[in-house]
């Protein structure tokens, strides 16, 4: 863990409160990122993020510092995520792109020169991001976790309280389900 | 259509986590089957699509909102636990699961016992009863527990030092008294174990002493995450466990037990502890078959014990850090010893060392119910041979202090065992008499 988090976590523990919040603009953005893909919502993202660091906040006397901060609190959002997901139903819902798009990061479009790209580009990602949405939020989680945060098994392992063994088949199903629906996707076109 | 096993190697490589040996697999796998090839180029291309999906962008900036949440709720730290890495209390895993279904029969079978054992007692013997004095120390206990673990409590309260529990209410208070207390809260008795699960207080204005809860939290396994006792805090709590009872069980749940064992022997070389190893374990370490292993000590500190295991996952994790997959050990299962597990111990060693008293010694170490020419006569011709338990001083140096904890390794095969090798047999001829404040442990690697 960086010093500087652990000089932040120790004033929090003293009262200040401040700190904290030096802590949330830190994270928030990466958190929000990865929530937002579980949850599939902007709403749901913020309020599981929000929930996420008031939980870590009461819980920081608890935080041992042998792992990261990071790895810790998105432990908290995960959780919260896939228990907000469990208890509602799965809705699709699609943040499309148009102009003034205000929650997602405009592409980089130098590559985007030969006609029809930006559509074909658009088509895959929502067929991704639709195929994603279907998975269970277990699933959902790893793939997440692995592909777009870049963790390692054992820090998934040690996110999901789960053995690295369990992170291994989990990924192992979620790319074949993954596989599955994008075939699906392509042949109904 | 390709085998499952081989689907598992291109997802696994896809997510970039193989060791050499399965990366040279997967590339012989490629090279053979244009399948192969086909679905690990889809599972990139689906893998590089996630990565590349858009990066959804915060809205809104939330610190003021959760400062001020915060402040109005009036948070602070330490009101809520969340178990971490580093916690001990909570693990989520198959172990857990029946150590709470376990706890569950047991405290409906006392219940049901206590219950109908009341529905027996005459209506006038109920009666408030504000105290009575408890009953010494080696009286027996009532209740439906495990006979045993009294028996347990009685030679231990000898030995160890143990904190005298507060009560209200007596410890072997007759199940079948009511107690009145209009309005009182109950009050804990013994201090609570820092695993145990929290007990609620309630507030009943009449309630009967069905049983302890503080002897079924005592009962429950403790589950202690390995590199936690990288922290003092968490080596203190685990001592304190270990200085409750003097013997104990621990598992090292392992996906390979020959690997664990690997650890446990660099572990051991590095406290000077002595493995004597039994014959069938040497063979099958030596061939690296994946077996399940125990260990058996005695007269260990609980402080030895919590390094010895302590530098396990010392060694676990040097081996896992160039090769994450090689991780063996996570959590250590701590109970302890009932009836059970010493019948387990009899069957492994051909006796109950913990009836069992070592042999009795004289000065020199020797038997004394064996006749002295012929002990005599093997120790000497193991002195001069070199072979004996104290190695022959080389001239000009002290001689070599014998290793302080001996420990026994066997294959752990409770249905099949063989009590009656030479390492066994050598162990039980070296076993010293119980040293006020060690403990007895028997120490399993399993899958």
């Amino acid at each position: 863990m960086s010093a500087d988090d652990q000089r932040l976590i120790a004033e929090c523990l003293q009262g200040n409160t401040t700190a904290f919040g030096v802590l949330v603009r830190r994270y928030q953005e990466r958190l929000y990122n990865s929530v937002y893909r579980l949850v599939e919502n902007a709403e749901d993202a913020q309020d599981v993020v929000q929930e996420a660091f008031l939980n870590a906040y009461q819980s920081l006397d608890s935080f041992k510092g042998d792992a990261q901060f990071f790895t810790w609190l998105y432990r908290i959002a995960v959780n919260t995520a896939i228990s907000l997901k469990r208890k509602r139903r799965a809705m699709v819902r699609m943040e499309t792109g148009c102009n003034g798009e205000q929650n997602i990061e405009p592409h980089d479009r130098s590559v985007e020169s030969q006609p029809g790209y930006a559509m074909e580009q658009a088509e895959q990602e929502a067929r991704v991001h639709h195929a994603l949405s279907r998975l269970s939020p277990e699933h959902r989680a790893v793939l997440i976790m692995k592909d777009m945060e870049g963790q390692k098994y054992e820090t998934m392992a040690e996110i999901l309280q789960v053995p690295i063994g369990t992170i291994r088949s989990r990924l192992h199903r979620a790319r074949l389900e993954l596989r599955e629906l994008l075939e699906k996707s392509e042949e109904e076109g | 259509m390709l085998l499952d096993r081989y689907r598992q190697l291109l997802t696994a490589y896809v997510d970039g986590e193989l060791t050499n040996r399965q990366r040279r697999h997967v590339a012989r796998l490629l090279r053979r089957s244009e399948e192969a090839r086909q679905l690990l180029q889809k599972l990139q291309a689906d893998a590089h699509a996630l990565r590349h999906l858009p990066r959804p962008a915060l809205p809104t900036d939330l610190t003021a909102p959760v400062l001020r949440t915060i402040v109005e709720r009036r948070l602070a730290p330490g009101q809520r636990r969340i178990a971490n890495a580093s916690s001990s209390a909570l693990w989520v895993g198959p172990l857990a699961s029946w150590a709470a279904a376990a706890a569950v029969l047991l405290i409906l079978g006392a219940a049901s016992y206590l219950y109908f054992a009341a529905s027996l007692v005459q209506p006038e013997k109920k009666e408030m009863v504000e105290k009575t004095p408890a009953p010494p120390p080696s009286a027996p206990k009532s209740g439906a527990l495990d006979a045993s673990i009294a028996k347990e409590e009685k030679s231990h309260v000898a030995t160890r030092e143990r904190p005298a529990p507060k009560l209200e209410r007596p410890v072997g208070v007759n199940p079948t008294k009511v107690v009145k207390h209009p309005g009182e809260k109950p009050k804990t008795s013994a201090p609570a174990s820092p695993f145990a699960p929290q007990k609620p207080e309630t507030a009943l204005t009449e309630r009967v002493e069905l049983f302890h809860l503080d002897r079924v939290a005592d009962l429950l396994p403790v589950i202690v995450k390995v590199s936690a006792l990288e922290q003092e805090a968490q080596r203190k709590k685990l001592v304190a466990e270990l200085r409750k009872n003097s013997n104990f069980r621990v598992e090292l749940p392992c996906p390979n037990g020959t690997k664990a064992m690997e650890r446990v022997q660099s572990a051991a070389r590095t406290l000077h502890f002595s493995l004597v190893i039994d014959k069938q374990a040497q063979e099958r370490i030596k061939l690296k078959w994946r077996t399940n292993y125990v260990l058996y000590v005695e007269n260990i500190t609980p402080q030895e014990l919590t390094q010895f295991v302590r530098h396990i996952g010392v060694e676990d994790r040097k081996s896992a850090s160039k090769k994450p997959t090689e991780a063996q050990i996570d959590r250590l299962v701590l109970t302890r010893m009932t009836a059970q597990h010493r019948k387990e111990l009899s069957t492994l060693l051909g006796i109950d060392p913990t009836t069992t008293a070592p042999a009795a010694t004289g000065l020199l170490g020797t038997d004394l119910r064996k006749p002295i020419s012929e002990l005599t006569a093997q120790q000497v011709g193991k002195a001069l041979a070199g072979k004996g338990d104290t190695p022959r001083p080389q001239a000009g140096k002290p001689a070599a202090k014998p290793p302080k904890n001996v420990a026994l390794v066997l294959p752990y095969n409770p249905v099949r065992p063989s009590p009656g090798s030479d390492e066994i047999k050598r162990f039980l001829e070296g076993r010293k008499p119980t040293v006020p404040g060690t403990i007895r442990v028997l120490l399993v690697l399993r899958s």
